[in-house]
């Protein structure tokens, strides 16, 4: 039997597993000459607030130790200017686009929420829990078992659509948060979100990023995030979005191995614009060699054998 | 505007060498598509084996057959594994980037000037408008290893150095200063104190003055919003919106 990279998840199939992870891929219309959309699943767009946000002052993105260090601050035009000028064009995508929200309170996730409505061409919503790089919101709120579970089972009940919660991954246990979300009844969770870190320019003495601290992403952090999912997943059945440090097709594979049922890869496409499509035929490559007929019987294949 | 398609491209280098008489480097690739359509101050993304992000590298030259040409320093991680790759490696590119220099159909006059690695797009200036625009180049860096051969350079540059080891002793703009300049389009490129008093140089003259960027930069395609600068008509993304900008727009960050 030959091998087919789609999957399904939430009832809906996916052409492959890999998504474009939010903040990575604008909101779809920049990677449209360079990737094939309907090779990959789908994408996640820049988070939408409530009001436009200019993002952090100063230095935003560095790169140091084989990782990328970003304090974006969540720059976007707001949400009357998505409806008007992004929410558009999603039609036009041939995969499934998620929109990542984020605010200040749980009555703004769910203005966010309500007043996108439940179009067909969006697969769901994308809870962002964890942004680093705000002072408030974003890993406030994924900081804390209770408020993931209040936060989410408000949310649940406003919409028709999927929900993924973003775990923030810089607390001491995430599978407590995972449990919250769960428990909110999520659909499913975003596994996880870039490690908070800082980097110091040594002829200035001073912080390289302008916000100081920032969100550390890329290959370095695949250990930590494979780690996250697996802890999850031992504990607690609900679909898994892995998110982390995925570089190649291998890293996709382990991520599966260790439960995920969907991916996503961020900072590899800041490089390499056609990385989902690479890192998506190369997994179709190990898998089809190995022996499997679909993407589906990996999934969480190295929990059985611990 | 129409938006110009954008190549993306794993590519075979062609040379990679030192710039005879000075630490300057060369580096060429094949890429027709980038090399037919980019334009004077246009950027490329170039992917380095082992860089977790792509670099930055303004356009040096292009050949009608192909061939696209940069100039860089080794400066950083990026560059110290570039400048050690040899002929026939592979890089990724992505380009040609950005808005380049804008020039308007009466100009029939401009100065080039360039410092440090910032000589590159004005180079690509020169060349590439040399039938239509009677160009003046002024090139200035810290010493005379950071700038190539004067027998590589157009005739009739003018060179200033920090230290005096090759031409004019002193900056780029004091050299400028000594002469009698009528005022004429500035397209320039260099580091921020440079622009600076070029735009203190310029302040009485009404002509068109551009300056081109450098910036620390994640996708270079608007994607990550990593490369954000505040100019006066607010703020701008360097990788789309520039490199070049206006110089009065820009003055508070130089």
């Amino acid at each position: 039997m030959s091998f087919s990279p789609a999957i399904t998840f939430l009832d809906k199939e996916y052409s492959s597993p890999i998504l474009g992870a939010s903040g990575t891929f604008g909101n779809g219309d920049i990677y449209k000459d360079l990737l094939n959309y309907s090779k990959i699943g789908g994408f996640v767009t820049k988070a939408v607030t409530a009001q436009p946000r200019a993002g952090n002052p100063g230095q935003r993105i560095f790169e140091t130790s084989g990782g990328v260090l970003n304090s974006i601050g969540l720059e976007n035009d707001g949400l009357a200017n998505f409806i008007e000028q992004k929410l558009p064009e999603f039609e036009k995508y041939d995969c499934h686009i998620w929109v990542n929200v984020s605010g200040n309170s749980p009555e703004e996730y769910i203005n966010i929420i309500e007043t996108i409505g439940e179009h067909d061409f969006i697969a769901g919503f994308e809870i962002n829990v964890s942004c680093p790089n705000v002072a408030h919101g974003g890993m406030r709120f994924g900081a804390s078992a209770d408020q993931v579970r209040s936060l989410t089972s408000r949310i649940r009940v406003r919409t028709n659509k999927p929900i993924t919660i973003k775990l923030n991954p810089n607390v001491i246990d995430i599978v407590e948060i995972a449990k919250a979300a769960k428990d909110g009844k999520a659909h499913a969770i975003t596994v996880s979100n870039t490690f908070l870190g800082m980097e110091i320019d040594v002829h200035k003495k001073q912080p390289v990023l302008g916000n100081v601290t920032g969100g550390y992403s890329g290959k370095p952090i695949f250990p930590l995030a494979l780690r996250c999912v697996w802890q999850i997943r031992k504990e607690i059945d609900i679909p898994i979005i892995g998110c982390g440090g995925i570089t190649s097709g291998l890293d996709g594979i382990k991520m599966l191995m260790a439960g995920a049922s969907l991916l996503q890869v961020g900072t590899s496409t800041l490089k390499n614009p056609r990385a989902l499509e690479d890192i998506s035929n190369e997994m179709s490559d190990w898998a089809e060699k190995n022996g499997y007929s679909s993407f589906s019987e990996i999934i969480g294949v190295a929990q059985k054998n611990d | 505007m129409e938006r110009l398609k954008k190549k993306f491209a794993k590519v075979e280098i062609i040379t990679n060498c030192e710039i005879p008489g000075s630490e300057l480097k060369l580096l060429s690739f094949f890429e027709p598509t980038i090399a037919l359509t980019s334009k004077p101050g246009q950027f490329v993304e170039i992917g380095i084996p082992g860089c977790a992000l792509p670099k930055p590298f303004s356009i040096m030259n292009t050949q009608k057959f192909g061939i696209v040409e940069i100039l860089y320093q080794v400066v950083g991680v990026g560059t110290t594994i570039l400048s050690k790759m040899k002929e026939g490696e592979e890089i990724t590119v992505l380009g040609p980037l950005g808005n380049g220099f804008s020039i308007d159909e009466e100009t029939e006059n401009c100065y080039l000037i360039g410092g440090g690695t910032g000589i590159a797009p004005v180079l690509f200036f020169a060349n590439y408008y040399e039938d239509k625009i009677k160009s003046k180049l002024f090139l200035g860096a810290r010493t005379k290893n950071l700038l190539p051969d004067t027998s590589l350079l157009p005739e009739g540059v003018e060179i200033s150095t920090d230290d005096g080891t090759l031409g004019f002793s002193g900056n780029v703009v004091e050299l400028m200063a000594g002469k009698l300049l009528a005022p004429a389009p500035v397209y320039s490129c260099g580091p921020k104190p440079m622009l600076k008093s070029i735009l203190d140089f310029t302040n009485t003259w009404k002509t068109k003055i551009e300056f081109s960027l450098e910036t620390y930069m994640g996708c270079g395609i608007g994607g990550c919003l990593g490369c954000q600068i505040e100019t006066k008509s607010g703020q701008k993304h360097v990788c789309t919106d520039g490199p070049v900008f206006p110089a009065s727009e820009v003055s508070d960050v130089l």
